[in-house]
């Protein structure tokens, strides 16, 4: 029988199946050219996170070390140059440095928060969804109530229970945020558990976990990755405002903590711009990112929107 | 021989309101080689009938009677597990939205392949070749196994889903309205396939649709539905040509016809009883033209006005006279 060619034909000669990695990259590349704005936040990403991995080799001095000049005064409140790229601080510490530093604490706070965060909401809203019943009504009442909490006076209040540490922020996203991945994920799995493809695999005895993570969990994926990409950004929002209000760790430096410095050295009155807005646009740039690579995640994992 | 014989199957919905009797009484023979059409408006219970028999039902659905015999086993008392291993292999089902039951991230000879090597026991290289196979025997061309069911078109996806159903060699094919979601020029190509397949394969085939065309141009036989019961089955040219029951003669009268003198197309008018209370006398007597006093008692059976040709209707013996009047604009319209 020949072959039929209808509407929806695409060329022929596809390229041969190659490596998954490869394809990933291609489709980068591709992705630049259709949405400069998903681009521009994975540039970010990778300049971040470069900037995170060889922090020791980039930063000039330890970020929490009191500087002296030659001359054996206290280096402090300089301004730019050749020797303290952003200058110092009014205790004599070297900005840049914190801020490359800060920008590792960010990354390490902000990527394991989104994991944990889409990790439990992906779970519970696959669990939920897929087996409904009394499984569901307990797991959406335990969302309810962790979505009633809310978010900095409980990360406070865990600061003050717990030691000042930058895990706290991991930990309280883990308990409070992972409900709205949760619930968005359960919706979904709500309509594709209905789907034919479902029922086919449930009436020819495929196994439970076989539905849930072959046939029902690589459909929601393009959701867990938009909630992750948006969770990184939030994670480090968080991080400076505890910081900033000073519940954060005090031997770590983060972008928070920088703010925070700043802000009780009067840096703001005493017009030390070089201090304080570094710091900030830095999360701003990240929180930006995350929004624009959550966009673009969508058409990279999900096959329906590319072409 | 016949491959599925249905008897006097009850299959009722348990709902908040009460029980739906969605299917009653319901009767067909599936011959070897043969394409049963099963034919009915919407509710009549087309689908109801067609997931039972491979009981792949709504949750709140219950088979209270009847028998299903294929081969020599009542498909209504196997447990789960034994069913389980009859579905796909040797009775396929094409659901009534095939075409949107493909799973979006997976290539669709991703798909196939899975299930021929999880259902049919091939390995990966034979299972690829086995699907390459059936791809050209729906007309795809194997290159497409490559793509995602979204790079393909309506009638293409209903073509690989034709592919996926016959794949373990079925003896037994179910397709719910296979066509309906199609444009016509395509519902042909789509039928074609269908037809040339059952040909060569002599695979037997329960064809659900509501439009009889659809079974004029395919089946073997046909059975009409109406409410949950079967009210007519037989031969299609038979059937069509000459129909017993007056729900048939109307449901001919509401399609237009090929060969015809292009009369005016009439609706049967009103709709169906309702299901949770559904009379005890005759189900279509209250839209019925031709209805007297005794269709509304019970006791209504299936009669065979030909071999082969059976019919539920207390006024069969006055077949040819309705008939006649049922070609009558004015037997259809209320006054």
């Amino acid at each position: 029988m020949p072959a039929v060619t209808e509407t929806g034909t695409t060329g022929t000669g596809r390229p041969p199946r190659s490596a998954w990695l490869g394809q990933l990259l291609r489709r980068l590349v591709s992705l630049t050219r259709r949405d400069p704005f998903a681009f521009a936040g994975v540039a970010i990403y990778v300049i971040f996170g470069i900037v995170a991995i060889f922090a020791d080799v980039l930063a000039t001095h330890d970020p929490l070390t009191i500087l002296f000049d030659s001359k054996g005064r206290l280096a402090a409140s300089l301004p730019l140059s050749s020797d303290h790229y952003l200058g110092t601080t009014s205790l004599g510490r070297d900005i840049y440095s914190q801020l490359v530093h800060g920008t590792r604490s960010a990354l390490i706070i902000g990527i394991t928060a989104a994991i944990v965060v889409v990790l439990i909401g992906t779970m519970v809203g696959l669990v939920s969804g897929y087996f409904g019943g009394l499984i569901d009504v307990v797991l959406m009442r335990a969302a309810d109530i962790a979505l009633g909490i809310p978010f900095l006076p409980f990360v406070i209040v865990l600061a003050s229970f717990l030691e000042p540490s930058m895990w706290n922020v991991v930990l309280a996203m883990a308990l409070l945020v992972w409900p709205t991945t949760g619930r968005v994920i359960r919706s979904q799995v709500l309509t594709l558990r209905e789907r034919t493809f479902v029922e086919a695999a449930r009436v020819t005895g495929s196994s439970q976990a076989r539905i849930l993570f072959v046939h029902v969990a690589p459909n929601i994926m393009p959701l867990s990755f938009v909630y992750g990409s948006i969770a990184i950004g939030w994670a480090i929002l968080t991080e400076a405002s505890i910081s900033f209000l000073g519940f954060g760790a005090t031997d770590t430096v983060s972008w928070g903590y920088m703010l925070q410095d700043a802000y009780l050295s009067q840096a703001l009155s005493r017009g030390w711009f070089h201090w304080f807005v570094p710091p900030g646009i830095c999360i701003i740039l990240v929180v930006v990112a995350g929004f624009f690579v959550s966009r673009g995640f969508e058409e990279i994992f999900f096959p329906r929107l590319r072409e | 021989m016949t491959v599925l014989s249905v008897q006097d199957l009850q299959v009722h919905y348990m709902t908040d309101r009460g029980v739906v009797h969605a299917v009653e009484r319901a009767s067909l023979d599936v011959p070897e080689g043969q394409v049963v059409g099963v034919v009915g408006e919407s509710g009549c219970g087309k689908t109801t009938l067609a997931r039972a028999i491979i009981r792949v039902m709504e949750k709140n659905a219950r088979i209270v009677g009847g028998r299903m015999l294929f081969g020599d086993k009542d498909l209504v008392r196997l447990s789960e597990a034994e069913i389980t291993k009859h579905r796909w292999r040797d009775i396929a089902f094409i659901p009534q939205s095939a075409m949107n039951s493909l799973d979006p991230v997976y290539r669709v000879g991703a798909q196939l392949v899975e299930v021929l090597v999880d259902r049919g026991g091939l390995d990966k290289g034979k299972a690829s070749d086995r699907a390459e196979e059936l791809f050209d025997m729906v007309g795809l061309d194997g290159q497409r196994l490559r793509d995602y069911p979204h790079q393909f078109s309506g009638g293409m996806r209903q073509r690989a889903a034709i592919a996926l159903a016959i794949a373990l060699d079925p003896k037994l094919v179910i397709a719910d309205e296979p066509v309906t979601a199609l444009d016509v020029i395509v519902q042909r190509q789509v039928l074609d396939v269908f037809k040339s397949l059952q040909n060569r394969l002599g695979v037997s085939v329960i064809l659900i649709t509501h439009d009889i065309s659809v079974i004029a141009y395919t089946s073997d036989r046909v059975v009409v539905m109406y409410a949950g019961e079967v009210v007519e089955s037989g031969p299609t040219d038979k059937v069509l040509t000459a129909p017993a029951h007056p729900y048939t003669m109307g449901l001919c009268k509401a399609f237009p016809d090929l060969q015809g003198s292009g009369g005016t197309l009439v609706p049967i008018e009103g709709s169906p009883p309702d299901l949770l209370d559904p009379p005890v006398g005759c189900r279509f007597a209250e839209r019925c033209p031709f209805a007297q006093p005794v269709c509304d008692e019970a006791g209504l059976v299936l009669e065979e006005v030909a071999p082969g040709h059976r019919a539920a209707c207390r006024r069969l013996s006055e077949a040819d006279t309705l008939r006649s009047q049922a070609g009558e604009v004015d037997t259809w319209q209320r006054s």
